[in-house]
């Protein structure tokens, strides 16, 4: 009798617990997946553990080597708060108050929601810790020196919650929220000035120096130079394969982020994500090259 | 000394016709060896509208990977000529580790007669997992032999 009265209170109690609360580290996994898998945190080249960071991303600036964000107390990120993390996506600031260089993309991450952002910790957190630590960056003065950093982002950085259009429906908002918070298509796929920041009048138009110097190509609705004759099959497919219309497949990084990441996510996001990028107005820029660099 | 002079005016043009002969050679080669991986594309990419679009093809699919597979059977042969000139995007690595190249053509052959066995059973499911599986073969080739895309030749 007194075991059935315990069965049946168990079942009422986690029945009430599911109902009301959330499986974090599920929910954090799939966000981690729409970000492509965080792809850059793993040194793959060098058969670095996961997430445990150590990959060079080249810059015009010099090298930066990704961090480890794996729970490790002393190596990782194990010893920070909630907070930390969130202030660290958020605003680019490290739990001892020093600026991120934007190779991180707290640029697009700081559109991300608090609840997303918790449901990410959470996955993060129920990975293996990994000791390895941070490589020291390869820069030269200036553009090593971390305080200059709050000019930089004075001018190319405004900080903020994904804020939905109010005139769109919200299956464009939630395809715009994926594209340019969580999966931070532009930081890639964007060109940018001098001072290494986007250039808004040109989002997604494609760049010749995207991450790692690859080139990253234009995914704007332009026709000849952009992703315009791709239809929306033909985007969900590329990310969930990495086959592009043509039967050909994508390399380099973004191979990695369909690998790791895009593969696994929700088909209806995917729908969401495609139909966004189809109604950005088209860009002309064709990305090719550089002159030379063809043997 | 005007003998000499002939002499030497005709071995260097002949030299010049023979060098002429041979880059016209590649460029045919060259040609041939594109229109063959162009060929491949074309089933990779008549598989993927197939199932991208959900087309009432499934049927066409073994068919199209069995061309596949067919395809790489010719690679090695038409790779062995080591031609880097040109408008090419093949890497030297091609001919450095041949034997590597030779085991990447021999992949996408398993894998594509993999996927043409599977369409066959015409379980969506596992033809979309097989198809992976083969555009990673295409992909495990192209990452060390193919030059990256900023480098490539604008076709």
């Amino acid at each position: 009798m007194q075991g059935s009265l315990l069965l049946i209170f168990t079942l009422l109690f986690s029945t009430i617990l599911s109902a009301n609360g959330r499986d974090l580290v599920k929910e954090g996994k799939q966000i981690f997946q729409i970000s492509g898998g965080c792809a850059c945190h793993t040194d793959t080249k060098n058969k670095g553990p996961f997430m445990a960071g150590g990959r060079p991303v080249k810059t015009p600036f010099g090298i930066i080597y990704s961090t480890n964000i794996t729970p490790h107390s002393v190596t990782g990120i194990g010893d920070w708060s909630e907070e930390d993390f969130i202030r660290a996506m958020t605003l680019g600031v490290s739990p001892g108050g020093q600026h991120y260089f934007p190779v991180f993309p707290y640029t697009s991450f700081t559109k991300m929601s608090r609840p997303d952002l918790v449901a990410l910790k959470a996955y993060l957190f129920s990975l293996p810790p990994v000791d390895e630590p941070n490589r020291p960056l390869e820069m030269n003065p200036p553009f090593s020196w971390r305080w200059t950093l709050y000019f930089w982002k004075m001018k190319n950085f405004t900080p903020g919650e994904f804020v939905p259009d109010k005139s769109k429906s919200e299956e464009r908002n939630r395809g715009a929220y994926l594209v340019r918070a969580i999966a931070h298509c532009e930081e890639c796929h964007t060109p940018r000035d001098l001072s290494g920041g986007l250039k808004k009048g040109q989002l997604f138009a494609g760049s010749v120096e995207g991450p790692e110097g690859e080139l990253a190509p234009n995914i704007t609705p332009h026709e000849k130079t952009g992703v315009g004759s791709w239809s929306h099959n033909d985007m969900i497919w590329f990310l969930q394969t990495g086959l592009k219309p043509d039967g050909d497949d994508t390399q380099g990084l973004m191979s990695e982020l369909i690998d790791k990441g895009y593969q696994y996510v929700k088909e209806q996001e995917l729908q969401k994500m495609a139909e966004y990028l189809s109604s950005l107005d088209p860009i002309n820029n064709k990305v090719e090259a550089k002159k030379g660099s063809q043997k | 000394m005007n003998t000499f002079v002939k002499l030497f005016n005709i071995l260097i043009l002949l030299f010049s016709m023979t060098t002429l002969v041979n880059a016209a050679g590649d460029e045919a080669h060259l040609k041939y060896r594109q229109a063959l991986m162009k060929a491949t594309g074309g089933h990779m990419g008549s598989i993927s509208a197939i199932l991208k679009n959900r087309l009432p093809f499934t049927n066409h699919i073994a068919n199209h990977a069995e061309g596949i597979a067919l395809n790489s059977e010719l690679m090695a042969d038409t790779f062995e000529k080591k031609i880097t000139q040109g408008r090419t995007d093949s890497l030297p690595a091609i001919w450095e580790n041949w034997s590597d190249f030779e085991n990447a053509a021999k992949k996408l052959g398993i894998e594509s007669r993999k996927l043409a066995g599977i369409a066959k059973g015409g379980n969506v499911r596992q033809i979309v997992a097989q198809m992976k599986n083969v555009g990673k073969s295409c992909g495990g080739c192209h990452k060390n032999f193919r030059k990256p895309k900023e480098e490539r030749f604008a076709r």
